[in-house]
């Protein structure tokens, strides 16, 4: 087992210092000095292997704490204003409903495609009993170690003891250890491999993250942070866990189940290329999206070729034949905007009550993530680079009219994206007057619920009589029945327009600027992953970042006033040279 | 008009692809362009496009009686190896949306369906998808592309290598017919094809081009001493 641990360290830390030598080719001026000769050099390459056990160390160690401390530890402090005590259990709440819930659904290490397995199992020949229970000896030492310190460190902080973190780093090792052991028995019983069903997977994860942050935007309980820690819990992770480590220590199946995960990979050799043809068949064309009635004549179809010219009919002619492509996302999100916004309506009618004050005291910020979730962008990028740009970009002529076609292109998407956030806006406004006027009197819980036409009819009275939800009132003031304030639907439409002209701009612009698809359709280009980020973690903080509803507002609307002059200036100036074939 | 090349250099990481490539090419002559795999036809291709920006050297165009000026990307036509074109448009559409985006460079006498008899191309297959187009009709449509604009240079990347015989000699007809008014180099292996179309014959060798004497190309050993002067790892200069 030792043998086999050393040999699996051997090949990991190997492809690590062929990694950093590859990358330390490519950094600014020291990358030329390191030539293709390193690879075959036998001392640089072990000191390539001893800066890579320590890249390696240390990155277990960043990434737990980048974990704990970003995604449980930060959103609690930002929250915390209720003492300490409530800080520990939203803490405790949060990790336990991450780590232990999701975290044990949806990581597997034995069903885990990886290259390693592929190149220890079927080209090295190592027995997958061997290999694996090496690479779970590995992966749970080091998941015990790499999170013993953030969870001294970010627990104490958030008011647990450090024996209650050390624990706590112990409960959760155990407890996925037992997870470990629950996947392969439901393989072993079922075949089913937990972590490829897809829709059970995100409905626990979607799931698990919407109730591990729930506390703290809906002041709801943190139900999940009295059991981390509670003395029959630990014990049953304990149990679970040792009786999983004796289990697994004698498990005979490892062959199939390995053989499973690598099988994966074999047809195509590697992972990349596998999820690279999967986004390419996500947005390759059909025969079927082309035999439909708008195809012109001489295509089984008797349209019209679209009117216009050059660049406007070529993107009329794009988005036609791409239908499925580009309008089933847009159709779903509005269906799943419907759904949830029938569910809201419906609960604000019959309880006004308690929906009344949840409503009052959403923030106009969490629409940010909202509509960065909701914006469609990025498929639309992917489908015109794969279906139309790819080739045409090889033309001079059409780089250098990037941005005639920008201009129609935004367009578009700004069209689909107002539709969304019109709809958003629509739903939240019909549900915060079905809840204030239940309260006033209007519509009483009992009461038939009212259709459009009753809430469009209570919007014009309500607006009539400038009797509406009060905007900035302090958290938990709010209540139905509260002076309504028209400025907040003002602001909520506003927010929301702008917000779709935000993200549809934002795609297409990295899309134009950084151009970040290969021919493979993987996204390359290091700039676009960091400003997506950033984007992505700006949204996410305004989740739980308290900035008033006006403030927010202004700022929205001049930001995205900004990006747009911004995006249409610069794509002019140097889209000609960013928008190519890399 | 000649197109100018001097001392073009391009290197990819340790590799010196391109060294001081230095050439001069005339108008009204179609250039054969030799090579091994690797050795830098296509990188030499993507330099004169605009594709690559070489790391040295400059490439001017001197029209009749001009002075020699810096080439500008709509000088050069680019013929890919493999035509890539946008699929989810008819042939019809591509060159309808083409001649409508380049309005004022091409010539207005002729219409969309004029070029297409041109190019031989039947009017059913003018009203399909390019998807469904085969590669010889692809590379057709391409090539409409630099009826339409004319540009001076015309770059074709293997361009015969896959068509039936009856489109090769298409093809090759349509390249003589269009060789007085423009300056054609095109990449092959295909020595045989070399020798029947061109007028001269470069070779691209240790990252230098170096011109084949025309009385070999009716040499009967030519083929063996372009063969072995490709093996020979040194220059090619004194061939």
């Amino acid at each position: 087992m030792l043998g086999t641990f050393r040999t699996l360290l051997a090949i990991r830390i190997a492809s690590a210092a062929n990694r950093i030598i590859y990358y330390a080719q490519r950094l600014p001026l020291i990358g030329k000095r390191i030539g293709d000769d390193w690879y075959a050099s036998l001392p640089l390459k072990r000191a390539a292997a001893v800066v890579a056990l320590i890249v390696t160390i240390v990155w277990g160690f960043l990434t737990r704490a980048w974990y704990v401390g970003l995604l449980v530890y930060t959103p609690v402090a930002f929250y915390g204003d209720q003492g300490a005590g409530h800080e520990k259990d939203l803490f405790l709440h949060i990790f336990f409903l991450l780590s232990f819930l999701v975290g044990a659904v949806n990581r597997s290490e034995v069903f885990e495609p990886k290259k390693e397995k592929y190149i220890a199992v079927k080209l090295m020949r190592m027995p997958p009993s061997r290999y694996m229970k090496a690479a779970l000896g590995y992966r749970y030492a080091t998941f015990f170690v790499f999170f013993l310190p953030s969870l001294l460190l970010f627990g104490s902080l958030a008011g647990l003891s450090l024996v209650q973190a050390a624990l706590l780093a112990a409960a959760v090792t155990l407890w996925r250890i037992g997870g470990e052991y629950a996947h392969l028995r439901l393989f072993a019983k079922t075949g089913i491999v937990l972590i490829r069903k897809t829709v059970p997977l995100w409905i626990v994860i979607l799931a698990g993250n919407a109730l591990a942050y729930a506390p703290l935007a809906l002041d709801w309980p943190a139900f999940a942070g009295m059991i981390a820690l509670h003395p029959l819990f630990l014990i049953l992770s304990a149990a679970a866990g040792v009786y999983a480590v004796f289990r697994l220590a004698r498990y005979g199946g490892y062959a199939e189940a390995v053989d499973t995960a690598s099988r994966r990979d074999e047809p195509l050799f590697d992972l990349g290329r596998a999820i690279s043809e999967a986004q390419k068949a996500d947005v390759r064309l059909r025969d079927d999206d082309l035999a439909d009635p708008d195809m012109p004549a001489g295509l089984g179809g008797a349209a019209p070729l679209p009117s216009g010219g050059g660049y406007a009919r070529l993107n009329a002619i794009f988005f036609a034949r791409h239908r499925r492509v580009i309008a089933r996302p847009f159709y779903r999100r509005l269906a799943i905007v419907g759904g949830v916004g029938a569910v809201l309506i419906g609960a604000a009618v019959l309880l006004p009550d308690t929906i009344g004050p949840m409503l009052a005291r959403l923030r106009l910020s969490m629409l940010a993530m909202v509509f960065f979730s909701l914006a469609v962008g990025e498929r639309i990028c992917r489908a015109l680079f794969y279906n139309c740009d790819i080739s045409l970009m090889r033309y001079g002529f059409y780089r250098r009219d990037a941005a005639a076609h920008f201009r129609i292109r935004l367009g578009r998407v700004a069209l689909q994206n107002a539709a969304i956030g019109a709809a958003v806006c629509a739903v939240l406004t019909a549900a915060l007057l079905a809840s204030g006027s239940g309260a006033a009197g209007g519509n009483q819980g009992g009461g038939p619920l009212p259709n459009a036409v009753d809430i469009a009819g209570m919007v014009a009275e309500r607006i009539d009589s400038g009797d509406f939800p009060s905007g900035d009132a302090p958290r938990g003031d709010a209540a139905p029945g509260h002076p309504l304030d028209a400025s907040r639907f003002i602001m909520l439409w506003a927010c929301g327009l702008a917000l779709s002209v935000f993200f549809s701009v934002h795609y297409l612009f990295t899309y134009y600027i950084f151009q970040p698809y290969t021919t493979e359709l993987n996204a390359k280009n290091p700039f676009y992953h960091i400003i997506h980020s950033v984007v992505s973690g700006i949204c996410g903080a305004c989740l739980f970042l308290r900035i008033p509803d006006s403030a927010f507002t202004v700022a929205v609307v001049a930001l995205t006033a900004l990006y747009v002059g911004i995006a249409l200036l610069l794509v002019r100036k140097y889209g000609s040279r960013t928008f190519r074939v890399k | 008009m000649e197109l100018i090349l001097e001392g073009i250099a391009k290197r990819f990481g340790d590799k010196e692809v391109l060294q001081n490539v230095s050439y001069r090419f005339e108008q009204g002559k179609i250039y054969g362009l030799l090579g091994r795999n690797g050795a830098g036809k296509t990188t030499l291709f993507n330099c004169l496009s605009g594709e690559l920006k070489a790391d040295g050297g400059t490439v001017t165009l001197a029209e009749d009686g001009g002075a020699p000026r810096p080439v500008r990307e709509e000088d050069i036509g680019y013929v890919y190896s493999l035509p890539i074109l946008p699929d989810f448009l008819t042939g019809y559409e591509f060159i309808s949306f083409f001649m409508d985006v380049q309005r004022g460079k091409c010539r207005t006498d002729l219409s969309v369906d004029d070029y297409f008899d041109l190019m031989r191309i039947d009017k059913n297959d003018r009203h399909r998808l390019i998807k469904g187009y085969s590669h010889g009709m692809k590379n057709k449509l391409q090539m409409m592309l630099f009826l339409i604009t004319q540009p001076p240079v015309i770059l074709l990347d293997e361009p015969l290598t896959s068509f039936d015989v009856v489109v090769a000699l298409e093809m090759k007809n349509l390249l003589r017919e269009m060789k007085p008014n423009h300056i054609l180099i095109f990449s092959t292996h295909i020595l045989q094809l070399a020798s029947d179309l061109c007028d001269e014959l470069v070779v691209l060798h240790n990252g230098a081009l170096s011109p084949v004497p025309s009385d070999m190309l009716r040499d009967p050993a030519f083929e063996q001493r372009i063969i072995d002067m490709l093996k020979d790892e040194s220059h090619v200069g004194d061939v």
